[in-house]
């Protein structure tokens, strides 16, 4: 070996920065077929009536906005509670493999797209609520509770515990051990079930988002600002008053404060049936394979690849704000009070549902997908800078380390940043889920083409986008898998993303 | 506004309980949400008041959140009578069979829709659309509206002998006509598609800017809004209810209550009126 | 070997008077006096928990509050695991340079840095390991980081904690070597009296929280040193 060759190795990028770096370059490479662009016009007029109203917030009366609050919380909390006893039993049943694909399938489909299959079968009963949350939540439930346990197999006393049928060996060895993590997840999970609730309203559930989209769709932004204000306040006191062994309570009252007699009609469910049959067998004409090309080239073509541009730019651009904002919710870098306007921030930023802050940028910046790629990076960036933000409180620096730039670069980032590389690993299938809602403002990402069909009573076509939607998020969930693999990034329960 | 605010929450309230499903049936209805919901609401309540009055029986408005969701709930019999426009109407005729139209708006025989542009486009007002508008943005309302999307791409269809798609450099669907004008009186959309009337009693609230956007084409008229009811209500009310609702709804006169759709009068309707707003449907491709 | 140099018209370094540090409610150090001037080099022994890190901690404090430029090990090391050694060395200069020169050694080392750190890893016997992440080398080479990081400060005052417990003895032995010939004084944290003999000018010995023994190095045996560790008064 020559000593010139060992006096100057040479330097390599660390796998995981190269990770991050490939996810920016590819979505660097998205935008340049991504329609994205700037149209500015007069956007003043409508932007002051909303800054008016963000200052002179007002709220529906008081008997109302109670009814709203509590449907909102009672539906999370019921459908938190039953989902977490579901998930819990899914996860046990892990090792099949249909299981695990049953949960995918279920968990791959927004709850508002749940919402609009159950309204059909139950219409508004608070049945057709809870459903839509529960359902995609056991499916993530099980997913994660899976994990946990298989974490706590590999360190578990249960090991040693052959001899011992296995509920005692679960009871002994294996509960203590994942009952922490069980109970900080399904308390992160009650924040995600109070913003899905919120966002049933959009399609006709007497939640807060009932209120919220009439304001919005009427322009009366002093009640949207209102309304976002208590919906901020309500997930941001979740610390104070969610606590794990009171959830069960929670849930038998607000199960109590729902219940309603429901009668459901059968002969719906027969016109359902109908509906969800391919219209060419419905016809009984041969016509299958046409039809499913003919929507496979006009709608699933375009529908995945927008889907997949938008997602794309969205969790790179996820990436770099979160790294950008979780120094201002960081005990290393920010003192308390700052602290706290940090926080502030941050609740609002992912707690403003996604459509109501593309419809801002929409106004600002005009129709493109930036808007949608927008929305969609600041609430995952507020999420994941949150989360890596508690995650470097617990880092005890040594007492002469750099401060400001130095302290950030040198000895935070390179400490979290795995961790942070895996909480976005975790948001790159929310975000697919996500994209697809925005297609509501008219980009054409899956969820457009699934709306349209709703619109048009095409459920056949409806169910088979929604399968395809849920198909490409396992298969990007199974590619973030390889790729946190690949990467070394340990899948702790500590990198799990609440929503 | 003709309600204060809180005779206008209190009947949100009202309206929330009668989302609940009914214990025994009550005689529901509802109503494409179109506009505003405040406008909505004052409608409907008066209309619910005046049916229950006429029909000595007690009526309830539904309110939903889209399009599709009115028909839904007219088909799963969540609400027996709808006002639904021209292209609901006929979804909702198709997918149940033996519903029948009731009732149309004097104006409704010959409805319009106008296309609106902001003012940074230079258009105005003239006979026919100008080709200038090619490469353009354009919103639409609802996807299901057929005065904020069905006709106006049928009369663009016609003219352009292109998909909207391919015409416009973008194009979106705002949800309602309201949103429809505020994003382009804002410019976020160079041009949009509205129902006249719409656009004409939002002239009249004084919450249109004329600097910012206006009228540039109006298409010719075609047939849209009307009552519809489902054929099982003789069943579960009486013998003779559809004429006794019929009559009702046609001898609507007292103008408070026709200001709010805002209509003149309600004229008889059919199924038939609208087998052109079905053909435009089919040949859209928006129905199979 | 000198003997201590303490001439009472120079101002000290440091200068603890009375001093005394709690832990929670319990007290870890009680009435301390303590002074340290420039280019002396002391060594603190006692058993562990006796009081050692704090003491080095009230050190460190006050010569951040008088501004002083000096390097500091501790116990743990305070080593960033993802990054390189390089990165962990370079980080001891961080504050005398941009912090553009930071990020782009951050990104990608530099040719002037890497070949200064390069020199240092050699006498520190870590050659071959500049790009290694630290979390892949052993207790005793993450020990000699943390050291090269000192080193590479460049300023003439060290404040250790036990920098060479995960070193066997030739070597720590020679890693002490160096940094006498480095650093003008310096206050090491030390368990090995041996070691502390033979390169401390002056000795601090702690027993539950006090001080118990100060005296230059010359005028102390091992057995008098010895009495640091029995058993009697257990004041923790």
């Amino acid at each position: 070996m020559s000593t010139l060759a060992t006096n100057w190795p040479r330097y390599q990028l660390p796998r995981s920065l190269l990770g991050f770096l490939g996810l920016i370059a590819i979505a660097v490479i998205c935008s340049l077929f991504a329609d994205i662009s700037v149209i500015t016009r007069t956007p003043w007029h409508e932007f002051q009536q909303m800054l008016l109203g963000a200052s002179t917030p007002a709220l529906p009366p008081p008997a109302l906005l109670a009814q709203a609050v509590l449907q909102t919380l009672a539906f999370a909390v019921v459908a938190v509670t039953l989902s977490a006893v579901a998930g819990f039993i899914l996860s046990l049943m892990f090792a099949h493999r249909a299981v695990r694909i049953f949960c995918a399938v279920i968990r791959a489909v927004h709850e508002l797209f749940w919402g609009l299959l159950v309204i059909l079968l139950l219409g508004f009963h608070p049945l057709t609520g809870i459903l839509a949350i529960a359902i995609p939540f056991s499916g993530i439930f099980a997913k994660v509770f899976a994990e946990i346990q298989e974490e706590a197999r590999q360190t578990s006393p249960g090991n040693s515990l052959k001899q011992a049928d296995s509920f005692s060996n679960f009871l002994y060895a294996r509960w203590p051990l994942v009952k922490p993590h069980f109970s900080t997840y399904t308390l992160y999970r009650l924040e995600c079930g109070l913003r899905s609730s919120t966002i049933l309203g959009f399609i006709g559930l007497p939640t807060l988002g009932f209120y919220l989209e009439s304001g919005f769709m009427q322009g009366d932004y002093s009640l949207v600002a209102g309304l976002l204000l208590l919906l901020y306040l309500l997930i941001g006191s979740i610390r104070y008053w969610a606590k794990l062994p009171l959830l069960p309570i929670y849930a038998v009252i607000a199960s109590l404060y729902l219940w309603q007699p429901l009668s459901i009609e059968w002969s719906l469910l027969g016109n359902l049936l109908v509906d969800l049959t391919p219209a060419p067998i419905k016809q009984s004409s041969l016509d299958f394979l046409p039809w499913l090309l003919a929507i496979g080239r006009q709608e699933v073509l375009p529908g995945v690849i927008n889907t997949l541009l938008i997602s794309q730019i969205a969790l790179a651009a996820s990436g770099i704000l979160a790294l950008i904002f979780f120094p201002l919710v960081s005990q290393q870098f920010t003192p308390y009070w700052l602290r706290l306007t940090g926080h502030l921030l941050l609740v609002i930023l992912r707690s403003t549902p996604e459509l109501i802050i593309a419809f801002i940028l929409l106004l600002l910046w005009g129709p493109s997908m930036l808007p949608a790629i927008a929305a969609l990076a600041i609430h995952n960036g507020a999420i994941v800078g949150h989360l890596v933000g508690r995650y470097s409180n617990d880092i005890k620096l040594r007492r002469d380390a750099g401060r400001g730039f130095n302290r950030y670069s040198y000895e935070i980032l390179p400490r979290v940043y795995r961790q942070f590389l895996a909480f976005l690993c975790y948001r790159w299938e929310v975000i697919i889920r996500e994209s697809a809602i925005l297609g509501l403002l008219g980009v054409h990402t899956l969820g457009f083409y699934i709306d349209n069909a709703f619109e048009s009573f095409r459920l056949d076509v409806a169910i088979l986008l929604i399968a395809i939607t849920a198909l490409m998020n396992i298969a990007v969930d199974s590619f973030s898998r390889w790729f946190r693999h690949r990467l070394h990034l340990q899948s702790s329960a500590t990198a799990r993303t609440p929503c | 506004m003709p309600l204060t605010n809180i005779s206008r929450w209190i009947l949100y309230a009202v309206l929330l309980l009668a989302c609940l499903p009914a214990q025994a049936r009550i005689f529901t209805f509802t109503a494409i949400p179109d506009v505003d919901e405040t406008r909505l609401i004052e409608r409907f309540t008066q209309v619910a008041e005046y049916l229950s009055q006429q029909l000595a029986i007690e009526v309830r408005y539904l309110p939903v959140k889209s399009y599709p969701a009115a028909v839904t709930a007219f088909r799963n019999n969540q609400v027996q009578l709808a006002w639904f426009g021209g292209l609901t109407g006929v979804q909702a005729r198709r997918l149940l069979p033996g519903s029948k139209a009731i009732a149309q708006g004097e104006e409704d025989q010959y409805f319009k829709s106008y296309f609106i542009a902001h003012s940074s486009t230079g258009l105005t007002l003239a006979e026919q659309l100008p080709a200038g508008i090619k490469g353009m943005t354009f919103s639409f309302g609802s996807k299901s509206s057929t005065s904020g999307r069905l006709m106006p791409e049928f009369y663009l269809r016609q003219q352009f002998q292109q998909t909207p798609e391919q015409l416009f450099s973008r194009v979106g669907f705002s949800g309602n006509h309201s949103r429809t004008i505020a994003l382009v009186q804002s410019g976020a959309y160079q041009l949009g598609a509205v129902n006249y009337k719409a656009w004409e009693q939002q002239l009249r609230d004084g919450s249109i800017n004329p600097n910012r956007v206006s009228v540039i084409w109006t298409t010719p008229a075609y047939p849209d809004y009307q009552w519809t009811v489902r054929g099982d209500v003789d069943a579960e009310w009486g013998q003779g209810f559809t004429e006794q609702l019929t009559r009702a709804l046609l001898a609507m006169k007292d103008p408070a209550l026709l200001d709010a759709f805002p209509r003149s009068a309600f004229v008889s309707a059919s199924n038939a009126d609208y087998t052109a707003i079905l053909e435009t449907a089919k040949a859209i491709g928006l129905i199979d | 070997m000198k003997p201590p140099t303490v001439t009472p018209t120079v101002t000290p370094l440091i200068a603890l008077n009375a001093s005394s540090a709690h832990y929670g409610k319990q007290q870890v150090l009680a009435s301390i006096d303590f002074r340290l001037h420039q280019g002396e080099r002391v060594v603190v022994l006692g058993k562990s928990g006796a009081g050692k890190s704090t003491l080095l901690s009230l050190l460190n404090q006050q010569l951040s509050e008088n501004d002083e430029s000096f390097a500091w090990i501790p116990q743990q090391h305070g080593l960033v695991s993802n990054l390189s050694v390089f990165h962990n060395i370079y980080m001891g200069q961080l504050d005398q340079r941009s912090r553009w020169q930071n990020l782009l050694n951050l990104l990608w080392p530099q040719p002037r840095a890497k070949k200064q750190i390069l020199g240092l890893l050699k006498s520190l016997e870590l050659n071959g390991q500049l790009f290694t992440a630290v979390a892949e080398l052993s207790g005793g080479q993450q020990q000699r980081v943390a050291i090269g990081r000192a080193l590479y400060r460049q300023s003439p005052l060290l404040i250790a904690d036990e920098p060479v417990a995960n070193l066997d003895q030739p070597l720590a032995k020679r890693i002490l070597e160096l940094l006498s010939k480095r650093f003008n004084g310096f206050v090491l944290a030390l368990h090995d009296t041996e070691l502390a003999l033979a390169n401390a000018d002056r000795i601090v010995g702690i027993k539950a929280g006090r001080i118990v023994i100060d005296q230059a190095s010359n005028k102390l045996t091992a057995k008098q040193l010895e009495t640091l560790y029995d058993d009697v008064d257990t004041g923790d």
